[in-house]
């Protein structure tokens, strides 16, 4: 279990004064993210699962209707979100065509790293989460770059929520209209917006576990 | 003068409870379990809310928004529209949309300024999956109508309470009535949690059901209804300032009475604008100042609002502009006019309130105020 100094976290709050969602803590830990990862865009977000809703409506296209995944990757989880957004979930093995150019793909990456995605992906947008701790895999962080975003990663401590990583600006600000008007840089149109805010408690727990985790690699302990 | 962006005068309570209640609850937390234990305080929050609003049963929600569409997609009938106010907060709509239902726009009654129980009335038909009450941000909604009109027509009624949480109705809690009364703990209500929400009912298969929707892990039972599963519990941090505030809430409130006291004494002699008044009858918060632009006023709201913001004086249009005037993306409903509601819309205003005002800054505010009006009217 990833634990944080709690006493730590409430003083820095109560010093800081900013008690709404995306102040000083956000920003400090989205700029740790963004440096960390090498991607230009760090969003976070209440949770992983507000993370796809989030994702799913900042990255809709006119006329979606499904969202594809592995067959091993379906689950309830899956099944509600998909429901939320309106989109009928299927498993590849389950389609008679699963390659219509209307469909949104879901790929799940596991701690391995190992992406073997069985669908095409050409011109689809494909959101990829990441189901790993992988703050576990230090000194490994930056390799997700590479992946295509965005991608949605977990972040650590219970409540701990996620971050979303875009590479293009223009995505990553419909996706913080998506999650509410707090923390955006500039009011964008989207098709819906949701309360997916990322409270300075959370911040200040994820950026005191990475403190500390940082501190112990840098002395050994 | 502009004032330094961290005097900034906010629309928003912003209540900073004491640090040592905060960190008491943290300590009784952690002699709880700590993080092997999380919803410890959680429980304990939902505990005393209970007693608060003299309410059967409490569920807390990491916001108030998905405690919002929790209710609606676990309340709805089969049907495919909501009935809500147009002249109320902003993001109402998309609330609906993630309940999986069309919003159906309808008036306010002028004297409230809440959903008028006439116009959900002329609403209702076999479209309607159940109506969203509002409570307004000054004074409350007809509860008792809207509950009459709910059960003739047996379609669920949920109130949206979220600026109520200290009011009576009538002379009852808030949060005691039937059905399902929603609440937010964000940090700009009555009660800081940070971030957070919570309903209120007195259904218990209801709230069973409620606790599935937000639970970490989804169930089977959810299964049978796609959609009606999302995480959405409340840290134990965000517990433990809402705990300390809920402990200071009659200081909160005293502190908001004297701002209002203060806005009430000033703005008595200033012509054209009008305070809108808090139902001393019943018990309120003071939370939230409103004030109308008369017809004297040759000053529109919107310059008023700017002048204000110029000052460094965080002033907001009130519900403006009403939802039913939006462009949407996704499907919405206003087959009627609302005659009142594009009445009142570019009327009112939301001034400056809550912790960080003091009794001195309400002074400064209703000087600019003067100010602006007499500027306009060529004063």
């Amino acid at each position: 279990m990833e634990t944080y100094d709690v006493h730590a976290v409430v003083n820095e709050i109560l010093k800081n004064q900013y008690f709404t969602n995306h102040g000083p803590l956000a920003r400090a830990l989205e700029a740790k993210l963004s440096g960390w990862f090498g991607v230009r865009n760090a969003v976070l977000v209440g949770s992983v699962e507000l993370a796809l809703l989030v994702s799913l409506i900042a990255m809709r296209k006119e006329g979606q209707r499904r969202l594809v995944c592995k067959s091993q990757d379906y689950s309830s989880r899956l099944m509600h979100m998909g429901a939320l957004c309106g989109l009928e979930v299927c498993a590849i093995k389950e389609m008679k065509m699963y390659s219509e150019e209307s469909d949104v793909f879901y790929r799940a990456i596991q701690s391995s790293g190992v992406d073997q995605f069985l669908g095409g992906s050409n011109g689809h947008t494909v959101i990829t989460e990441v189901c790993s701790s992988w703050w576990r895999f230090s000194p490994s962080v930056g390799k997700f770059a590479s992946y295509p975003m965005p991608l949605i990663l977990p972040l650590p401590t219970e409540g701990g929520g996620s971050v979303l990583l875009f590479d293009s600006d223009e995505d990553a600000e419909r996706a913080r209209n998506v999650r509410s008007s707090y923390g955006i840089t500039k009011p964008v149109s989207v098709f819906v917006t949701c309360n997916g805010r990322y409270s300075e408690a959370q911040a200040g727990a994820v950026l005191n576990f990475l403190n500390r985790c940082s501190r112990s690699v840098q002395t050994g302990t | 003068m502009v004032r330094e962006s961290s005097h900034f005068l906010s629309t928003s309570n912003l209540y900073e409870p004491d640090k040592h209640r905060v960190l008491g609850y943290v300590d009784l937390w952690m002699a709880k379990g700590g993080h092997s234990r999380p919803g410890a305080l959680v429980a304990l929050l939902e505990q005393r809310l209970c007693e608060y609003h003299h309410s059967k049963y409490c569920v807390a929600f990491a916001t108030g928004f998905w405690s919002l569409v929790a209710c609606l997609r676990l309340k709805a009938l089969n049907a495919p529209e909501v009935i809500i106010p147009s002249f109320t907060y902003r993001r109402l709509a998309d609330v609906v949309f993630w309940a999986g239902k069309t919003p159906r726009f309808v008036d306010v009654d002028p004297g409230t300024l809440a959903i008028s129980p006439k116009a959900v009335e002329r609403a209702i038909s076999s479209k309607t999956g159940a109506i969203l009450a509002v409570h307004p941000i000054v004074n409350c909604c007809d509860v008792g109508a809207l509950q009459g009109i709910a059960h003739d027509h047996r379609v669920p009624i949920v109130f949206d309470a979220v600026e109520s949480v200290h009011e009576t109705c009538e002379g009852r809690r808030v949060g005691s009535f039937e059905g399902a009364e929603v609440f937010s703990l964000h940090a700009s209500k009555l009660i800081n949690g940070l971030e957070g929400g919570y309903v209120c009912s007195d259904d218990r298969e209801f709230v069973a059901r409620l606790r599935r929707f937000k639970t970490h892990d989804a169930t089977s039972a959810s299964l049978q209804e796609p959609g009606s599963w999302i995480p959405s519990e409340m840290p134990d941090l965000h517990a433990a300032f809402a705990l300390a505030g809920l402990d200071e809430i009659d200081l909160n409130v005293s502190h908001n009475q004297r701002i209002y006291r203060a806005y009430q004494a000033r703005l008595k002699t200033v012509p054209g604008i009008r305070l809108r008044a808090f139902d001393e009858a019943e018990q309120t918060s003071f939370k939230n100042i409103v004030a109308e632009l008369t017809d004297r006023s040759s000053c529109s709201r919107d310059s008023l609002v700017q002048q204000l913001n110029h000052n460094g004086m965080l002033a907001r249009a009130h519900y403006s502009p009403p939802l039913h005037t939006r462009s949407y993306e996704f499907p919405v409903s206003c087959p009627d006019a609302l005659p009142v509601t594009e009445s009142v819309a570019a009327r009112f205003i939301n001034l400056p309130c809550g912790f960080r005002m003091k009794e001195g800054d309400v002074s400064s505010v209703v000087d600019v105020i003067e100010k602006s009006l007499s500027m306009d009217s060529g004063g």
